[in-house]
């Protein structure tokens, strides 16, 4: 590195910043920590008496804020759809949080396309909501409701989670931040380790009796909400999950008396459960380590891995072509105009009429820069429909690249399933060379080794 | 004579020296990584090596050895950082802010040099690994797969992805430090 070189300026900015934090004493900064002291203090004042009153509107609830907004404007027929009219349920389920106020809840939401989405949040009187504290909603202190006809547009942000419904779940929200509000917005905020916690939530179904989890004083059982098998835990962090994203689950389904989840094995700190126990008539078996009941519960034999990702292919035409995006559209995706989308033409053989399945473009490419990436059609279409579909990102290099067609069926290999039929490849389509193709081909075929709907957890 | 620290005892217990070691260490793979994904745009770059390293200042406390590598973790607040700088249109610049660091102002002289000092090629470095080393660095850390779907998918234990990563970052950096 040499004077001239940024980088040089860099590193010695780098060191006086640290130096400057370490005789502040503390390693990290809050989140004002670029104001001065004096603001800085009244700041940081302004919210602990917020924050109080969050936890004072516990008891009163008079701090009523605005109600959580709809993002985006979902569509029934496409995404997680939207709420189904009266499909909307708050658990009676209440979980203490460890530094008092509010309890925490969860509403389980059936949508018009099939899925049902948990949604975590803290608890006033019949409402489910999120606190105006540690960032969220500029810190007004306020109690923000969360309507039971709206859904964010986005999920696995930890506070709402969408899924087929009828599978069983097991998640955890990891650093989920005490307001319960989602991070996207705030990605440059994380609070302190003690304000932030560890959420583990789940469905076990109508089979479930209990769960058993990890806690600071030990190891404990619970048992889970009749009918639903729901259950929800809320610990402090014990410490900032190194991922930004938010939590993760694991899916799985019963059967009989199976159980088919793939359970973390004993030491995995994702999530509190450690194991879960369950009840077919009068057997009693339970999964995952440390439950009262030690016989294990049968796992099913495993699933083909075909009925994910498809092997058989139908040979069907599809048509690629590249859609030219604007200048801007290339400058504000950091690529070098010209750049290009592409669209995938295909007549789909079988009809989608829930989330349950859908078809995804997986692409190959011979590009090593900013190559086009898969996408899915997430939406209902109609048996013989003709559907074009262009790919969300971006990309400057066309040399030669591959876009394979698949059905997915997402059902995670459940006996029962509303999707119409197994997965399989509808076609091919190529941009450029198809003399690449066959080496590409078996890119692909690699990647699809990965489930529609993998395990979170990391 | 004592071994050199690694990556995590500099970010976790190496102090304000410790940092700027690691900093001289690992900006060239961080650089490297970011251009693969951005192209020949230097000043785009450094603004975002700059609020990746601020930010990974920032939070170094909340790094977790146990969850992952060092390297692994820096790479990760890039990669999140130029995805979140796409979607807005902008890097953020909110770390460098609440650490009271001044934005770098590069001249067009500057601009070029960095520019020919960034040749060194991420994909390059990659391709000269063992293929099975390449396709584990590429899946977990620039793709952000998980342990599990990748020894699923290649056929082997949690364990031997774990292995391949970890040895094709240190060639990685073996390699870096050669073309430095």
């Amino acid at each position: 590195m040499t004077d001239l070189d940024p980088y040089a300026a860099l590193g010695k900015k780098l060191i006086v910043a640290a130096e400057r934090q370490a005789s502040n004493g503390r390693a990290a900064t809050s989140k004002r920590g670029w104001r001065s002291n004096r603001v800085n203090a009244v700041a940081i004042a302004a919210v602990l008496v917020l924050a109080g009153g969050a936890i004072a509107a516990a008891a009163t609830g008079v701090l009523n804020g605005s109600p959580v907004k709809q993002q985006g404007t979902p569509s029934p027929n496409a995404g997680f759809g939207v709420p189904a009219p009266g499909g909307s349920l708050l658990l009676a389920l209440q979980t203490p949080d460890p530094q008092g106020g509010l309890p925490w809840g969860m509403r389980l939401v059936h949508t018009t396309r099939g899925e049902l989405c948990a949604q975590i949040g803290r608890v006033d009187g019949d409402q489910l909501g999120q606190l105006g504290i540690d960032g969220a909603f500029h810190d007004d202190g306020r109690f923000h409701p969360l309507a039971p006809d709206i859904l964010p547009n986005y999920s696995d942000s930890g506070d709402v989670t969408c899924n087929v419904a009828g599978l069983i779940r097991f998640g955890s929200w990891p650093g989920g931040d005490r307001s319960a509000a989602p991070s996207p917005e705030r990605t440059s905020y994380r609070p302190a380790v003690k304000d932030l916690r560890l959420i583990s939530w789940g469905l076990l179904g109508p089979h479930g009796v209990s769960v058993t989890y990890s806690t600071a004083a030990g190891v404990r059982t619970s048992p889970v909400v009749s009918g639903t098998g729901a259950y929800l835990i809320v610990s402090s962090a014990s410490r900032v999950p190194s991922s930004i994203n938010g939590g993760g689950e694991l899916l799985g389904w019963t059967s009989g008396h199976e159980v088919a989840v793939g359970f973390p094995p004993p030491g995995d700190t994702s999530g509190a459960v450690i194991a879960a126990t369950y009840r077919f008539g009068s057997f009693i078996c339970s999964i995952g380590h440390g439950a009262p009941v030690s016989t294990s519960c049968p796992m099913p034999p495993r699933t083909p891995e075909n009925r994910f990702a498809p092997t058989r292919s139908l040979h069907e035409p599809v048509q690629v072509k590249t859609v030219p995006p604007s200048h801007k559209q290339c400058d504000e995706a950091f690529l070098l105009y010209p750049c290009y989308r592409a669209q995938v033409q295909f007549k789909a053989p079988y009809a989608v009429t829930s989330a349950g399945s859908e078809y995804s473009i997986e692409t190959e490419s011979t590009c090593h820069n900013a190559r086009p990436s898969g996408w899915s059609v997430i939406r209902d279409i109609k048996q013989g429909e003709t559907v074009r579909s262009q790919s969300s990102g971006l990309f400057n290099c066309i040399s030669t690249d591959y876009f394979q067609v698949n059905y997915r069926n997402g059902d995670m290999g459940a006996p029962v399933s509303r999707a119409s039929h197994e997965s399989v490849i509808i076609g091919t389509g190529v941009l450029g060379n198809p003399a690449e193709v066959p080496r590409l081909q078996a890119q692909a075929k690699r990647r699809l080794h990965v489930v529609i709907r993998r395990p979170v957890h990391r | 004579m004592s071994e050199e620290p690694s990556d995590e005892e500099l970010l976790t217990g190496g102090g304000v020296q410790g940092f700027g070691l690691l900093y001289e260490r690992r900006y060239p793979l961080i650089r490297g990584y970011l251009r693969h994904r951005v192209g020949p745009r230097p000043d785009l770059v450094l603004d975002l090596v700059a609020e990746t390293f601020a930010r990974a200042l920032e939070r170094r406390e909340q790094f977790d050895a146990q969850r992952g590598t060092a390297i692994g973790w820096l790479l990760g607040i890039a990669h999140h950082l130029l995805v979140d700088a796409v979607r807005r249109g902008r890097v953020v610049d909110e770390s460098r802010r609440r650490l009271g660091m001044e934005r770098i102002v590069v001249q067009d002289a500057q601009l070029e040099l960095i520019e020919r000092d960034s040749e060194f090629d991420l994909q390059r470095a990659l391709w000269q690994l063992p293929a099975e080393q390449r396709q584990a660095v590429e899946e977990r850390v620039l793709e952000e797969e998980p342990y599990t779907a990748i020894a699923t998918r290649i056929g082997c234990s949690e364990q031997v992805v774990r292995k391949r990563v970890s040895r094709g970052l240190a060639a990685l950096r073996r390699s870096i430090k050669e073309n430095a």
